[in-house]
């Protein structure tokens, strides 16, 4: 089966709310998913909190390839493709560390921490053919920082990050940048594997509030809650999706009296935290100007695979491995500028529920295996899903960008929308010769 | 020459408790589990990574400062129990089936009123037709005497595994 660009259009329809079952389990979607979403849209890397000093590195993925992370010498980071220029041996075994030089276990090639080839043993016995200068590990193409959010891509025809991830910043901007010094990652990542397909969990994040009640009763009876919860009628649950496939989910205030500043974490479940959030409210709101007020993050996703859920002080990254397996790396963000005693308990609130022994992700498990199994089978994988969930609802806000409705299947359908559209794009400057028409319609 | 730090008394009977401890857990009697741990309990499971050689002191993330699978205190371990009873918790509805195989036992300081504990844990998780999540690892206890049994104070659970290759811990070990 080879699908063209008109079978890919097909299988999304925003319009009706019906996607293709095939998404979630065919191994040619995947592969061409790799070549046309990872191998060209921005993918995060990591956290500038977590290569601090120079020489400091960081070992992920962009898609399925490996990817060595560095602060060089001068503080400069730099990704590049964890593949020695000689034979592909992975230079880099450490998952973190602190190292100006990496030698290649299998013939000692030596990098240094920008990816310059530095030294080759028996470099006579290639009679002068070989230039250092023209084997430095493969850099990726562009790469740029958001709020302490290191991104990449592999494609130089990208658009700059910061038009990637467009409107979307603002919502960025509300949950790590609250206070000076923007945030930082707590120890080092959480990782494990899920029998998953990628967009099956990345959908769940961009929007899925729906599935909350149902998934998750058996933590929020016993008071392990999303926090968010300003008084009845004076807020309601929004989701707001953007350009390039993006979205994020929370809620919006109907109350001119309350403010979202307070309800952004889970402060009404530690009377610490409460605290701590009343007493930096002021400083909140001067950082990202009334907007802070207007809307509560709670979940999100930057395309392809970088989730948020803010009120949980949470982030995820879903590796593709397959199109029926995911690895997951799990983050804890705090502020930077908190007390230690702060720290400690938003990381306990996110512990407690995220993870895989997470009180709240446990129970995500076994949900979004079975969706993915369903994929596979014959006759299963010839009927639809449905996305119909608030069809035709729209509501335009005056102060917050992106289109905007209430309820759950907005944002998937956006994100699938977008989906689409890199599946089938020629080139980035393709597509975006038609963004601005698109975006008339947010 | 082989030093042991208990007698052979205390050492089988910890061996024993800690076989114990395992088969209440395998028959799903989470709640005569709880009331194993002291009030004071606490429960540790760090993040381990591949860090080289020289690094080796700090492969597991600090429990205190970094990040863990688990941070419970006896009432946090309570909520989780509660959770699974009310059948609605879908990692474990319907119910796995898991089995803790509890090996190499070691006292390690026997102080009288609490011992040092050490063992090692393979714990098999089989769910559904054919999912199974397997745990291996080693355990530091601290236990504390309670006539001729043991509560226990703490434990520090240092899982194998850097990623873990398991689509969750939704099981006490």
């Amino acid at each position: 089966m080879s699908y063209s660009n008109q079978d890919i259009k097909a299988m999304v329809d925003v319009e009706n709310g019906i996607i293709d079952r095939r998404l979630f389990g065919d191994e040619e979607l995947y592969q061409l998913e790799l070549e046309r979403i990872f191998a060209r849209c921005w993918l995060f890397l990591a956290h500038e909190s977590e290569i601090p000093n120079p020489n400091d590195f960081i070992t992920t993925y962009m898609g399925e390839d490996p990817v060595l992370v560095t602060r060089d010498k001068t503080g400069k980071i730099g990704a590049f493709l964890n593949v020695c220029r000689h034979r592909g041996s992975r230079v880099c075994l450490a998952d973190y560390g602190n190292q100006p030089t990496f030698s290649c276990n299998y013939h000692a090639w030596a990098y240094s921490s920008d990816g310059k080839l530095e030294a080759v043993p028996q470099l006579d016995r290639w009679y002068g053919r070989l230039k250092l200068e023209e084997w430095a590990l493969f850099p990726v193409a562009q790469l740029d920082t958001y709020q302490g959010l290191i991104f990449a891509t592999f494609d130089a025809e990208a658009p700059p990050l910061a038009e990637y991830l467009g409107d979307f910043t603002w919502y960025l901007d509300s949950w790590l940048d609250r206070r000076e010094g923007g945030a930082e990652v707590v120890g080092h990542v959480r990782r494990w594997v899920l029998d998953t397909n990628w967009k099956v969990a990345a959908e769940n994040f961009i929007g899925d509030g729906y599935h909350g009640f149902a998934t998750h009763q058996s933590a929020m009876k016993y008071g392990i809650t999303n926090g968010n919860r300003p008084p009845p009628g004076k807020a309601e649950p929004h989701q707001i999706g953007t350009v390039f496939g993006h979205g994020m989910g929370g809620t919006m205030i109907v109350d001119p009296d309350i403010s979202g500043i307070h309800y952004a974490r889970l402060p009404e479940l530690d009377p610490i935290l409460d605290q701590y959030t009343r007493d930096t409210a002021a400083e909140t709101r001067e950082r990202l100007g009334p907007k802070a007020d207007l809307y509560i993050p709670s979940h999100g996703t930057i395309f392809p695979n970088l989730s948020f859920q803010p009120n949980f002080a949470s982030m995820h990254v879903w590796h593709p491995r397959g199109p029926g397996r995911i690895e997951v790396r799990d983050y804890a963000i705090v502020d930077k500028a908190a007390p230690q005693e702060v720290k400690d308990r938003v990381n306990w609130q996110c512990m407690y529920r995220q993870g895989p022994a997470g009180t709240w992700e446990q129970d995500d498990s076994d949900n979004w295996q079975q969706v993915t199994q369903a994929a596979r089978g014959t006759v299963s994988k010839r009927i639809p899903m449905n996305y119909m969930m608030g069809l035709g609802e729209r509501i335009p806000h005056a102060q917050l960008p992106g289109m905007i409705a209430r309820g759950a299947d907005h944002n998937q359908r956006n994100m699938y929308r977008w989906w689409s559209e890199y599946m089938r794009m020629e080139s980035w400057p393709e597509l975006m010769a038609r963004v601005p028409a698109m975006e008339r319609s947010y | 020459m082989l030093e042991l730090s208990a007698d052979l008394a205390t050492t089988l009977r910890v061996q024993q408790f800690l076989y114990h401890e395992a088969e209440l857990l395998d028959r799903r009697r989470n709640r005569d589990w709880l009331n194993l741990l002291a009030e004071d309990f606490r429960y540790r499971m760090p993040v381990r990574h591949t860090v080289y050689w020289k690094s080796i002191e700090e492969e597991f993330d600090d429990v205190d400062t970094g990040m863990l699978y688990f941070d419970e205190t006896k009432e946090t371990m309570t909520t989780r129990v509660a959770k699974l009873e009310t059948n609605t918790a879908w990692a474990e509805t319907p119910p796995s089936r898991a089995r803790r195989m509890i090996t190499n036992v070691r006292v390690k300081e026997d102080r009288g009123d609490e011992l040092d504990v050490e063992s090692y844990f393979y714990v098999y998780k089989s769910r559904l037709e054919s999912t199974e999540d397997v745990y291996i690892g080693e355990r530091r206890d601290t236990l504390r005497r309670a006539g001729d049994s043991f509560q226990i104070v703490s434990r520090l659970v240092l899982l194998d595994q850097t990623v873990l290759l398991v689509k969750n811990i939704s099981i006490f070990f």
